[in-house]
């Protein structure tokens, strides 16, 4: 792979052993639709450790041997890809970029990175916002890129909007971040300007600890995506951007609740489609909607019907993605024996008490955030959710096993 | 029997005025049809907005040319590997 910058547009091209079809560091399975990509706003003169990672970030599923960078990289980020990927990185010959002093919160509105800004009141957003790519035709206009950038804009935060087309370089599943890691690629161009040493996202205790959404459904102490000492997490160190999950011990009931009680409650939102408010009809609006109803112990409030194809999962029996939640909101919603989730409820058959590991945070979670915000965010968590005892620890650590 | 009563200039002079004519119908024609179609076109393009099958029509025309440009974005990519690796 050979990648260059001009300004913030990035080309790549294929070497000889590279393919359009690759995987994610989750696992999934992706294609490549095309290999320029831009992003606006952001500086020239970056470190070019900063070019480096904002690439990887884009081209590490089609990458299979090495990567010649336009500038010379440190000999610590070359050495972290190739620890973490079997890389060869080059040309090196840059000094290695010290940690800023600043941490920013990769801010997208939806409840979980709300509740690692409710943890942090005093640090600035960075939003990514997608814009169309001038060499694709957008057929997803009905998701509403523009109506989050208008609501992070509401927060009153210092905040940084980067635009980026960056998602169109993928073609499947569909435009999206070609690695997780993706959506930060702004943030890691202004790390220099915004002076940053970290950068936290929202990504929970599902996500970090037990192999949510799209992964393993199991227990994931070295998730090669989160963890510090996982191979995305040595890269952004390399860089002197630490990957900072602040809310990554507790559950989405708990980031739901802290979002709920945040000042930023009126500008949240997780719905990508709906322009004045959430759709209400979409997969991710009907799982939100039984955390929510959960967390407010109310009955589940949703135009969904069984037949829809969004509720069509939850008519199978699990694995699920997120199945903790599943879990949690069953065992709480009043009235759940009927209606979407009910087959998924008996087959759960889960209760409070076994679900009430997942309203406490999980204590190595804190450990693993670098020392300059660590107490920080112990305080927060002491003062409004509390640690689970080592026997609901155990809940995290036999799951799915 | 005309061939031999009227001299040569008024005999061509005569053919380039029969085929003058021949030429004009033709063109008119021409044109009616041409007509016709732009007429059709405005018709079908007034039905795009409101008919349903034919919006349906449109949007699977759009997504197939999009579908296809991936394709074409994505053999660019491959041919730029093939020519560097030659």
């Amino acid at each position: 792979m050979r990648v260059s910058w001009q300004s913030g547009t990035l080309t790549f091209r294929l070497d000889a052993e590279d393919e359009i079809t690759g995987e994610a560091a989750d696992g999934y399975p992706v294609k490549l639709r095309t290999n320029s990509c831009t992003l606006r706003g952001v500086p020239d003169d970056a470190h070019p450790d900063l070019f480096a990672v904002a690439a990887w970030t884009i081209v590490a599923p089609w990458t299979r041997r090495r990567i010649v960078f336009d500038r010379a990289i440190s000999a610590g980020l070359a050495e972290a890809l190739h620890a973490g990927w079997g890389i060869e990185a080059g040309p090196v010959g840059a000094e290695t970029r010290p940690a800023g002093r600043t941490l920013a919160v990769s801010y997208s509105g939806g409840a979980d990175s709300v509740a690692a800004a409710a943890m942090l009141p005093d640090a600035p957003f960075v939003h990514f916002q997608r814009v169309s790519h001038p060499r694709v035709p957008n057929r997803w206009t009905h998701y509403r890129a523009d109506v989050l950038a208008k609501l992070a804009r509401e927060t009153g935060r210092p905040l940084s909007t980067v635009q980026s087309d960056l998602e169109f370089t993928l073609a499947e599943p569909r435009p999206g971040y070609p690695e997780h890691h993706a959506v930060a690629a702004g943030a890691l161009l202004l790390a220099d300007r915004m002076d940053l040493g970290g950068l936290a996202f929202g990504y929970e205790l599902g996500s970090r600890w037990l192999g949510g959404d799209r992964y393993l459904l199991r227990y994931t102490p070295d998730n090669p995506m989160w963890a510090p000492h996982g191979a995305w997490g040595r890269l952004f160190a390399a860089a002197g951007v630490h990957i900072v999950l602040p809310v990554g011990g507790v559950s989405e009931a708990v980031t739901m609740r802290l979002a709920l009680e945040s000042p930023l409650k009126a500008q949240v939102r997780w719905c990508l489609r709906g322009s004045g408010g959430p759709c209400r009809t979409c997969g991710k609006c009907l799982y939100k909607e039984l955390i929510q109803a959960a967390v407010e112990r109310r009955p589940l409030d949703t135009p969904i019907t069984p037949e829809r194809p969004v509720a069509r999962k939850w008519q199978d029996p699990p694995p699920y993605g997120g199945q903790e939640m599943i879990e949690y909101g069953c065992a709480r919603v009043p009235g759940i024996e009927q209606g979407v989730f009910a087959r998924a409820a008996a087959h759960l058959g889960a209760t409070e008490e076994s679900t009430e590991w997942l309203e406490r945070c999980y204590p190595p979670a804190i450990e693993e955030i670098p020392e300059p915000w660590r107490e920080q965010v112990r305080e927060f968590v002491v003062a409004n959710v509390g640690l689970m005892t080592p026997e609901q620890a155990r809940r995290v650590e036999e799951w799915g096993v | 029997m005309m061939g031999r009563l009227t001299p040569s200039r008024v005999r061509s002079w005569l053919d380039a005025r029969y085929a003058a004519r021949i030429e004009l119908a033709e063109a008119r024609k021409e044109i009616d049809e041409l007509r016709a179609s732009v007429a059709e076109l405005q018709r079908q393009v007034q039905a795009l907005s409101t008919a349903k099958p034919v919006d349906q029509e449109a949007r699977r025309l759009a997504t197939e040319t999009a579908e296809a440009l991936d394709a074409l974005l994505q053999n660019e990519v491959l041919l730029w590997q093939a020519v560097e690796r030659a």
